[in-house]
């Protein structure tokens, strides 16, 4: 029972880390940031390069973190209508395949022509390059009250498709690093594997979820129905994780299932509650994976410009490929650049499978920080204006990320509740 | 990458556990049983002596096992209101400390003479001393006889019964680290373990009512309820490091809390963490039992002799004042209902080596003895009270 003693250290670390994200967070939205940021700070602050208190790669830390994204994703999922999604699923689809098309190819061709690395090192670093951070994405717009808007749609579909293909990549890739081979079978295999689970998920719980669901809300037990949702996200990543695709992917679905339930606001509200305690986790856990001390090396940082310039152009110029598209086609490339969590797993492998040099992590996790703390501020710059009342909006945290509307989120004083008694 | 396949197992896992429970513990409730139950059998379902499915040693399983005990203990911290034991403080501390010590005794002799003696008998008889005040509460509210002078006895008693029970299972976990059992340890951590509760208490009330309010000026009360989980987080923290036990710190928070302004807001947020995280916790003790232990004829003895004098000594104590003009029947029976604390502490018993399987068993079943039997028991009892017609019956939600 060696875990029995590290329970009030962990107890320590999580009280530090929700303080500092939360209080960091609300600085933010008071100048005008997506508290996200504060959040990500918060992680580099309480990560090994300033106190060193808060290690992502502790199993405790590493299980609520991941449970954190989990719930994100679900929530994001509940709060995708597909219908809406279909309408832009052209665009969405453009976007996403030049995403990680432009990328790559100007990543792999940096390493290789300007930096004159080796083939596997370029592999590695282009695929780093691909990745689109769907949760900082999401979690801008909405903090920014686009998330719902057509441009907030494409974003979110370009991102899903985007790690579906990085998850592709990530396989073939890791094949590569550690000496295999990768054959067009295996990556049409792991495509179809994932396209598969979303058709066959989406489906099956249209027909099945609605009746279920109603018939759960009868049990008047609070809290049942907000529990056995997650229980089906938890579910279903499982599901889609042991098939051979992304966890996330499986999360993300349960929350389109839901979308169309009755009992939708009940148990988003739970859901909430839950994601506002895991989500910080995550975020902070994503900022403290960062090592300063890749600052000081100026060769390191040669590098990180290069990658960063490329990373930049590379989505951003995304946002254009759909020509037909009349929305805000910048809105939709900045939105895309983050590499968030998925850039660090890349680097990471990378790292763990000696194809690149811990410098080169160092850049690498260079650019995935610039291109993740950069997104909300320009974000903010250049979408639409909050409403200036001088007043921190009410919810701070994933009700921005759901409520996506900036008029909904007048202070709430204690709601009139017409949809639930409370408890 | 074996942390990822360990990660979708644990999902797996949570979604089977969470899945069962749920179920199970509707299902309790629609025979007019506590949830705990429902949680309790899927645990046995799901554990090693059944299905096998979950695992209560398993390092994330544990982790987040803790959390949902340590959200319930806040959540039970935030609706004990200490003022409850200004107006009949002094019957009810009697009744609390009776209800503690007179148990306590019966339990220990009871099994020294039966041949189980030292850390296994304490931590035995400890099992027998808290009252569940979620169980209580909520059947003298349903029958109305929650704010007569019997309810509000009952109540203040259960509270002290709690911070009783905690001290005697940080006593308990002290020696967990393998330190001798000595007086002057007990002593020791007794004086710890009080002294922790009294001074976070005292200070507290001049700390944290400012500090809250000053939180205000996030005008944000979902950011403000995040804070008062941290808060919890913290002094739980505080209190394991200093040697007592971490549930103890959680339970004080929640108390402290009880008196700011945005109460409601931070149990609005800790709800439905709990619905999510303290089914968790009682699923792994439910885990823990080994069905096999059970059916020796020694262990069903056992829980008979446990059965026998905690609910003895929970009924003399209610006899002990006797200048108290109440209902000292329905005082007792009220006081019957074992819960959360008694599984807790079995739990630290399992953990530090000082139960065995079959003790260990026989706790779980005599706590699902008195939890199942309790509400039936004090029904009757207040059925035959003259009052039992003119009362209101509350419905509470939880």
């Amino acid at each position: 029972m060696t875990d029995s003693e590290n329970i009030p250290h962990l107890l320590l670390v999580l009280a530090a880390l929700l303080v500092t994200a939360k209080l960091l967070g609300a600085l933010a939205q008071r100048v005008g940031q997506p508290s996200v940021l504060g959040e990500l700070v918060a992680g580099v602050l309480l990560g090994g390069s300033v106190f060193g208190m808060l290690d992502p790669t502790q199993p405790a830390i590493h299980a609520l973190s991941e449970l954190g994204l989990i719930v994100l994703l679900f929530e994001i999922g509940l709060h995708t209508d597909l219908r809406s999604m279909a309408k832009v699923a052209g665009t969405a689809t453009t976007v996403g395949i030049v995403g990680v098309v432009v990328p790559f190819a100007l990543g792999y061709w940096v390493v290789t022509g300007v930096l004159g690395l080796g083939e596997l090192a370029a592999l590695v670093c282009a695929a780093a390059l691909t990745a689109t951070s769907i949760g900082i994405s999401a979690r801008v717009l909405s903090d920014l009250g686009q998330l719902k808007t057509r441009e907030g749609q494409v974003v979110l579909g370009a991102a899903v498709l985007d790690d579906i293909i990085g998850l592709i990549v990530l396989s073939v890739v890791t094949s590569v690093a550690v000496g295999g081979s990768w054959t067009a079978v295996g990556v049409i295999r792991t495509t179809a594997i994932a396209v598969g689970f979303i058709v066959v998920a989406l489906t099956v719980g249209r027909f099945l979820a609605p009746p279920v669901f109603s018939s759960i809300e009868t049990i008047r037990a609070p809290g049942t129905l907000a529990v056995l949702a997650l229980a089906f996200a938890f579910l279903l990543s499982s599901l889609a994780a042991s098939s051979g695709s992304a966890m996330i992917l499986g999360a993300f679905a349960a929350g389109i299932i839901l979308n169309n339930t009755a009992e939708r606001v009940e148990i988003e509200r739970a859901a909430t509650m839950i994601g506002h305690l895991l989500v910080p986790i995550f975020f902070a856990s994503v900022g403290a994976a960062v090592e300063l001390s890749a600052f000081r090396e100026s060769g390191t940082l040669a590098v990180a410009g290069l990658l960063i310039v490329v990373g930049v152009f590379g989505k951003f110029v995304a946002g254009y490929a759909p020509w037909w598209f009349r929305g805000n086609k910048k809105l939709i490339g900045v939105a895309m650049i983050p590499r968030g969590e998925v850039g660090l797993i890349f680097a990471q492998m990378g790292l763990t499978t000696r194809a690149i040099s811990p410098s080169l992590f160092s850049a690498l996790a260079l650019m995935v920080l610039v291109t993740t703390f950069l997104t909300p501020p320009i974000l903010a710059h250049i979408g639409p204006r909050a409403p200036k009342s001088g007043s921190v909006p009410d919810d701070i945290g994933i009700d921005d990320l759901v409520s996506g509307d900036w008029g909904h989120r007048t202070p709430r004083r204690v709601p009139v509740d017409d949809s639930h008694p409370t408890d | 990458m074996t942390q990822t396949q360990s990660f979708v197992q644990l999902l797996l896992v949570l979604a089977a556990v969470l899945l069962t429970t749920r179920s199970l513990s509707a299902l309790a409730e629609k025979f007019g049983q506590p949830a705990i139950v429902g949680e309790l059998v899927g645990g046995v379902l799901l554990g090693a002596s059944a299905l096998g499915i979950l695992d209560p040693n398993e390092t994330a399983i544990h982790m987040l096992a803790q959390l949902g005990l340590l959200v319930l203990l806040f959540e039970i911290g935030l609706a004990t209101d200490l003022r409850a034991l200004t107006t009949v403080g002094g019957t009810a501390a009697v009744v609390a400390v009776g209800g503690v010590v007179l148990p306590f005794a019966l339990g220990y002799v009871a099994l020294s003479a039966f041949g189980i003696s030292g850390m296994a008998a304490i931590v035995c008889a400890a099992t027998l001393t808290a009252t569940s005040i979620a169980i209580s509460t909520r059947v003298l509210a349903e029958l109305g006889f929650l704010h007569t002078r019997e309810g509000r006895v009952v109540l203040g008693a259960a509270v002290l019964d709690a911070i009783i029970g905690l001290v005697i299972l940080s006593v308990i976990a002290t020696f967990a680290a393998g330190a001798a059992i000595t007086t002057t340890g007990v002593l020791r951590a007794i004086a710890v373990a009080f002294g922790f509760v009294v001074i976070t208490l005292l200070a507290g009330r001049y700390i944290v009512p400012p500090l809250f309010r000053a939180a205000k000026a996030l005008r944000s009360p979902t950011t403000i309820a995040v804070l008062g989980m941290a808060f919890a987080f913290a002094l739980a923290a505080l209190a394991g490091l200093l040697g007592s036990s971490v549930i103890v710190g959680a339970f004080v928070a929640g108390v402290l809390l009880n008196g700011i302004q945005q109460r409601e807001d931070v149990l609005g947020f800790a709800a439905p963490i709990g619905s999510l995280l303290t089914p968790i916790f009682f699923a792994a003790v439910g885990a823990s039992i080994d069905l096999r232990a059970l059916v020796e004829p020694r262990t069903l003895l056992i829980t008979m002799i446990l059965l026998a004098a905690g609910v003895i000594g929970k009924l003399i104590a209610a006899y002990v004042p006797v200048w108290f003009k109440g209902n000292k029947a329905l005082v007792g029976t009220a006081m019957l209902p074992r819960g959360e604390i008694e599984l807790i502490v079995a739990q630290t018993g399992l953990a530090i080596g000082a139960l065995n399987a079959s003790l260990f068993g026989a706790i779980t079943v005599m706590v699902l003895l008195t939890t199942l039997l309790s509400p039936t028991l004090i029904q009757a009892v207040a059925r035959r009270d003259p009052r039992a017609r003119e009362l209101m019956p509350v419905k509470l939600v939880r």
